[in-house]
């Protein structure tokens, strides 16, 4: 099993939000997370990649049957695991191109392979940044800086394309994107899915499940995942909403 | 009104003197004369020492230097205060090679303990009407330049460490130009001081004519505890522009204070950049006079200080006159427990209409030890202006930490990305892209030898 959390409980700021939550992803599995605003999905992503404020109090994560929650942010993103933001940080002063070559080789030096060398890195990027539709005037722009959130979107998943997770955390990728960007988006996760790399796509809405297609759908509330299924639960919620699960969880 | 208020020299109920280990009076009883042996140098040298045997060394009591003592100044002993080398020196070629600068285009004087080196100091080809000489070698025209400049604009009896400068004054770097003269190659001055007890000091006289331009560069290199008291008068004649960099790299367990006093006539123009990085007590002073109309200056500072280290930067952009605009930026990055202090005050006398000020601090802690004082001060006498400032104080952004570790950046490496950019928009307003890149490489230098404790 690549992912494995069992009894996942955190809390933020003395808060307790995510109440015992149970997930299993195989490698190359595709899964949604949905949730209202509010569930913990947000949480649970800032967890699996090591965010300090969100705190533990019980449960375990394994991760390739290692215990995760002992790694920094950086030991998870070298092992593999990728976290595409909500919110994208706008970083002035730190280049996009520099950033992504510094996170690449050190996954690279992670995986015992020498640093790649400047030509073969920026065919690299050019040939992501055409896959994500990207203006190569973007590539030496700051870190986030200045872009649409539709650019800051995209720029998540291009990140994610030259880095070749073994598993990709992808945090509400679709929340602020019109349609178009939405499809660059999907086309961009699309392209990356094998048998071996799996994904966690957390999302309040359907929507981005048209165009990438789930293998399971899990519906989170209130700190715990309440229904799983597959594809077609996505669509019962569309129809429905998340009110009949959010009465189904209050009654226990 | 505005010029009595500008700083409050004494508290009569305060304890006002610091006792000097050495006799400076005996210390100048043993200097050799100056070499270019004027009497009217002497003279002065003679009226400076009385002046400062009577003020001192500033003292906590004074507002201005409430946060920094002098008193491990004051008290440490020394063997000379002339610069003449006691003691074998070390290979300071060595030091010139690798921590001096190589400007492709420069006009170099190297000077170690105060000494003029002339194997190290490549001399340019200086366009005719731009003289740049130093005291010890003048002819009989710059010597009254000279005569007339010295201690015009830093006064010797308003400042007590000019005082001591012009007291034990050696030698000295000298660049005049006539009217409407480029200087197109960098003047550049290098000071090393070597030795455990070497006390130097050194001084840069510039007067841009009319219309005139050049670009300078001051560079303070250090071995060891030495102690060095620069000071640097600049006066730019009407339309004259100056691109002025400092650059402080001292050994960390030396002493370095200097002061930089700049008169601006109308429509000229001052750009300053000022980097410290090191020293284990570093004072800057840099004070700038707007006196003639539509005068333009702009001040960028960079101070960084790990270990104990203490680094203190005050600055006075002094409105005196009409449409005169400053623009004034520091950056302050602190580790460990060192100390930085930031003063910076824009005074707008009356008269000074249509002043247009901006003045900014910004300052990053990097330990939780680590601290800065730091006070943006307006002072306006004058009723239709435009003036602002503003001062932050805080620790590395945690939204970009975390994004940069989340992408497999480790913690120290994310730290000095986020360091270098915070440092990046001050070497950026270097003039000289020839001069940014030594500068940033220094900057990128003193950030892998940062040894912080481990960040929470």
């Amino acid at each position: 099993m690549l992912l494995n959390i069992s009894n996942l409980h955190v809390s933020v700021g003395g808060h307790e939000i995510i109440k015992g939550l149970d997930l299993e992803v195989g490698a190359g599995e595709v899964h949604a997370v949905m949730g209202p605003n509010g569930s913990g999905k947000s949480t649970l992503a800032m967890t699996l990649a090591g965010r300090d404020n969100c705190a533990i109090s019980a449960g375990s994560i394994s991760y390739l049957d290692q215990d995760l929650t002992g790694l920094t942010p950086e030991e998870r993103a070298t092992a593999g695991i990728f976290l595409g933001f909500q919110y994208p940080v706008e970083i002035p002063g730190v280049n996009n191109v520099y950033l992504l070559k510094a996170a690449l080789n050190a996954r690279r030096k992670n995986l015992g392979e020498p640093e790649m060398d400047a030509i073969e890195f920026l065919r690299l990027i050019k040939e992501k940044a055409k896959l994500m539709q990207m203006d190569q005037s973007f590539l030496n722009r700051a870190v986030n800086e200045g872009f649409s959130g539709g650019e800051k979107k995209r720029n998540e998943i291009f990140q994610m394309a030259v880095l070749e997770p073994t598993l990709a955390i992808l945090d509400e990728t679709d929340s602020g994107l019109d349609i178009d960007a939405m499809k660059v988006v999907a086309n961009g996760v699309n392209s990356q899915r094998n048998g071996e790399r799996a994904f966690l796509l957390i999302t309040h809405y359907q929507r981005l499940l048209d165009y990438i297609e789930p293998d399971f759908v899990h519906v989170l509330v209130d700190g715990r995942i309440v229904r799983s299924g597959d594809k077609t639960l996505a669509h019962d919620l569309e129809a429905h909403g998340y009110d009949g699960l959010l009465a189904e969880a209050a009654n226990g | 009104m505005a010029d009595g208020s500008r700083d409050v020299r004494m508290n009569p109920d305060s304890h006002t003197s610091i006792e000097h280990g050495p006799s400076y009076r005996a210390a100048f009883g043993q200097m050799q004369p100056a070499a270019s042996g004027a009497p009217w140098l002497q003279v002065l040298r003679e009226r400076a020492l009385e002046e400062f045997i009577d003020r001192g060394f500033p003292t906590t009591a004074e507002e201005d230097w409430r946060y920094t003592d002098l008193t491990r100044v004051a008290q440490r002993s020394f063997d000379y205060l002339d610069g003449a080398p006691q003691e074998p020196l070390e290979d300071y070629g060595g030091i010139v090679e690798k921590q001096g600068l190589r400007l492709p285009n420069m006009h170099a004087l190297v000077f170690v303990n105060g000494i003029y080196q002339p194997d190290y100091s490549p001399s340019g080809t200086l366009p005719n009407g731009v003289y740049v000489s130093r005291f010890n070698n003048l002819v009989e025209q710059q010597t009254e330049w000279l005569e007339r400049g010295l201690g015009a604009i830093a006064d010797i009896g308003d400042w007590h460490l000019a005082a001591l400068n012009t007291a034990f004054l050696n030698d000295g770097v000298i660049l005049v130009t006539e009217d409407d003269k480029q200087l197109t190659e960098t003047l550049y001055v290098l000071n090393i001081a070597v030795g455990q007890k070497t006390t130097v000091q050194p001084r840069l006289l510039i007067s841009l004519g009319r219309g005139s331009s050049a670009t300078v560069v001051e560079h303070y290199l250090s071995t060891g505890p030495s102690f060095t008291n620069a000071i640097t008068e600049i006066h730019c004649g009407p339309g004259a522009q100056l691109e002025y960099c400092k650059l402080q790299q001292e050994h960390e367990s030396a002493f370095h204070l200097a002061a930089q006093h700049v008169r601006l006539d109308e429509d000229s123009r001052f750009h300053g950049v000022n980097v410290d990085l090191g020293g284990q007590l570093s004072r800057n002073d840099l004070q700038v006079e707007l006196r003639g109309n539509g005068a333009e200056t702009s001040l960028h500072g960079l101070f960084m200080a790990q270990g104990n280290a203490h680094i203190d930067n005050h600055t006075l952009l002094d409105h005196a006159a009409p449409h005169c605009m400053s623009r004034e930026d520091y950056h302050g990055v602190l580790a460990d427990k060192a100390r930085g202090i930031f003063n910076g005050k824009v005074l707008v006398q009356i008269g000074a209409q249509k002043t247009d000020a901006e003045l900014q601090s910004r300052n990053l802690l990097l330990s939780p030890g680590a601290e800065i004082n730091t006070k943006p001060e307006l002072e306006i006498y004058a009723d239709d202006v435009k003036c602002s400032h503003g001062a932050t104080t805080g620790q590395l952004d945690k939204d970009a930490m975390f994004y940069l570790r989340a992408k497999g950046i480790s913690q120290l490496e994310a730290r000095d990305m986020l360091v270098a950019a915070f440092t990046r928009v001050i070497i950026e307003q270097i003039d000289s892209a020839e001069l940014r890149e030594p500068v940033a490489a220094a900057v990128a230098q003193r950030l892998a030898h940062a040894d912080l404790e481990p960040l929470s």
